[in-house]
């Protein structure tokens, strides 16, 4: 199959995710095997889909917008099943997360180029796909988060159960995160030979980490949970995409390669 | 203040600098400089008004440097405040953003940078250091040959009707339709004219340049066509019959630069290294990086070279901090 057709079925895939998943949550089901079923279907084909543009590129598929955007979406898919027995809510986030993603994608597909050499490295496969797995679970904490602060005018599951899961979510993406920018320190004192230059991606995947570690503060010391964590949530998925897209097309620095479909 | 409450100020401003309120006010603080930092350009990208009012250079800045190292206090006096009572997890983290900090202290304070500038078969000792000193290398360095790496090669299309692109190529003739041909002779990626007639200023398209032979009707003639001065052949050719002529340079994507080393010393060739970007050169506590090259002076490498005593304390941190946040994110006391 083309990577074409894998996305196809992982858009179709993520659609049904939505529906099954949400369709169980508002019946009041705990799990949906409807849901679970169509998002492990989904992230097989986005595997799928990063399998054959690996092959068509010769390289890891995580060196532009484009393939990083397919790889967010392949750990959206793949990090619900962390939670719990992956509940049929969260299928349901997971679903419209990969749908957005995807659509975002669309926008920015481009051919497969060969790796300019700053990007030959084992460290990019390393590194940007624990950073891209951070911003997915980032992703999913919003969403909870979102879904949270929208209850009552939409119906779903206990407000607790969503809380726990985007602090768990944050914690989580907090330690990916850190990894990310760690191993991107080393790769960056292999490459450039200096760890930290204060390069606005690395300037803002500080900032966006400080920033999530000040919400757990604020929720361990000051007790800012509920409707406070998931509005800290929401602000920290406004990092991540200034962090991802913002300085891609606002702001140039050694990652200007990273944006664009090249 | 009474005298037993001066002795109760240094416990009290101890606890103080322990402290989560202080750390609440630290790193919105720190956030806010990184933000700034993060969307004002820095260093030479930097406007006049952020010169003027000291913007330009805003992680270098010693109000910056002291709200990191009361952050680094924060988090060694809080570390040695809970040393019974905190968790391992979150103990771990703390000594680990801590260490990285020191290590960062150690890079700003120890680490020495400079660039080379290697022209091919002369031998460098010294490299002139960004803070204008020279530094002194324990070894000396010889270029041997600095080659770019390409994948693929450049091509030259032109096109004869709107979208139809044909390569151009010195063996075979491209067919432009209604009975012309076009053969490549030469190409220049920067054209200008030298002391011995064209010649290329460098390596870089600035100026793309073919010289062309066209056949038409059995007749062949020599065209100069110019990527940026698309009408410069129907000006200065002879024959007017040509259709519109389009060329394009598209030179091939880079795929690596190299650099070629031998390294000597006293004297003797005891290393012959080959450089290039991601593969620096280790030797005796240096590290050489390939960071670019002179288009305008083919077969010149520039390398970084730097030695920095704080690298293994951060990496030692890069360690600490994660292992504690996996830690954290399995605690279950912690939720």
């Amino acid at each position: 199959m083309t990577e074409g057709t894998w996305l196809n079925v992982a858009l179709v895939g993520a659609g049904g995710a939505l529906f099954g998943g949400g369709w169980g949550a508002v019946r009041g089901h705990e799990r949906s095997k409807c849901g679970r079923v169509l998002l492990a279907a989904t992230g097989v084909a986005l595997g799928g889909a990063l399998v054959a543009r690996w092959r068509a590129a010769g390289h890891a598929p995580l060196s532009s917008q484009y393939e990083s955007l397919v790889f967010v979406a392949f750990a959206t898919a793949w990090s619900t099943f962390a939670w719990r027995g992956s509940p049929a809510w969260a299928n349901a986030l997971a679903g419209l997360g990969v749908a957005l993603l995807l659509g975002l994608a669309a926008l920015v597909r481009g051919p497969a180029e060969p790796l300019v050499p700053a990007l030959q490295s084992n460290w990019l496969l390393i590194h940007v796909a624990i950073t891209m797995t951070a911003y997915a679970v980032f992703l999913l904490a919003a969403g909870a988060g979102g879904w949270l602060l929208l209850r009552g005018r939409l119906p779903g599951p206990p407000p607790k159960e969503l809380d726990g899961f985007a602090y768990r979510a944050v914690v989580g993406g907090v330690f990916l995160l850190a990894v990310g920018i760690a191993t991107g320190a080393v790769w960056a004192n292999e490459a450039w030979g200096t760890w930290w230059s204060w390069d606005p991606k690395e300037t803002w995947a500080l900032i966006t980490w400080i920033g999530y570690t000040l919400a757990l503060h604020l929720r361990r010391t000051r007790a800012w949970r509920g409707d406070r964590f998931a509005w800290l949530t929401v602000a920290g998925i406004a990092l991540v995409g200034f962090t991802y897209f913002g300085v891609n097309y606002l702001l140039t620095g050694l990652h200007s390669y990273a944006s664009g479909g090249s | 203040m009474n005298k037993r409450d001066w002795r109760r100020f240094p416990a009290a401003g101890w606890r103080q600098l322990g402290g989560v309120s202080l750390f609440l006010v630290l790193a919105p603080a720190v956030l806010a400089a990184c933000i700034l930092g993060g969307v004002i350009p820095q260093g030479e990208d930097a406007a006049p008004w952020a010169r003027l009012l000291g913007l330009d250079a805003i992680f270098s800045r010693r109000w910056f440097l002291a709200l990191l190292g009361l952050l680094g206090l924060n988090l060694a006096a809080c570390s040695l405040q809970r040393l019974r009572t905190l968790r391992l997890p979150v103990w771990l983290t703390h000594v680990g953003m801590l260490v990285i900090l020191l290590g960062g202290l150690l890079t700003g304070l120890a680490s020495r940078h400079a660039t080379l500038v290697l022209e091919p078969g002369k031998t460098v000792a010294e490299a002139p250091a960004r803070d204008g000193t020279s530094l002194a290398l324990p070894f000396s360095v010889r270029l041997v040959r600095f080659t770019v790496e390409k994948y693929g090669t450049d091509r030259h299309l032109l096109a004869a009707a709107p979208g139809e692109e044909l390569p151009l190529e010195t063996g075979r003739a491209a067919d432009l339709g209604r009975g012309v041909t076009a053969r490549l002779l030469t190409a220049y990626p920067d054209f200008m004219m030298g002391d011995h007639g064209p010649t290329t200023r460098s390596a870089d398209p600035r100026n793309p340049a073919a010289l062309v032979e066209i056949r038409r009707g059995g007749k062949a003639s020599r065209l100069w066509l110019f990527e940026r001065f698309p009408l410069f052949y129907r000006e200065h050719g002879t024959d007017k019959g040509l259709p519109d002529l389009l060329y394009r340079f598209t030179p091939a994507r880079v795929k690596q630069f190299v650099s070629e080393l031998e390294v000597l010393e006293n004297g003797k060739v005891v290393a012959a290294p080959r450089v290039a970007v991601n593969s620096p050169l280790h030797r005796r506590g240096w590290r050489l990086y390939q960071s670019g090259y002179d288009p305008a002076r083919p077969g010149v490498s520039i390398l970084q070279v730097s030695r920095d005593p704080g690298t293994p304390v951060v990496y030692l941190g890069f360690v600490l901090l994660p292992l504690g946040l996996l830690l954290t994110a399995f605690d279950r006391r912690g939720k």
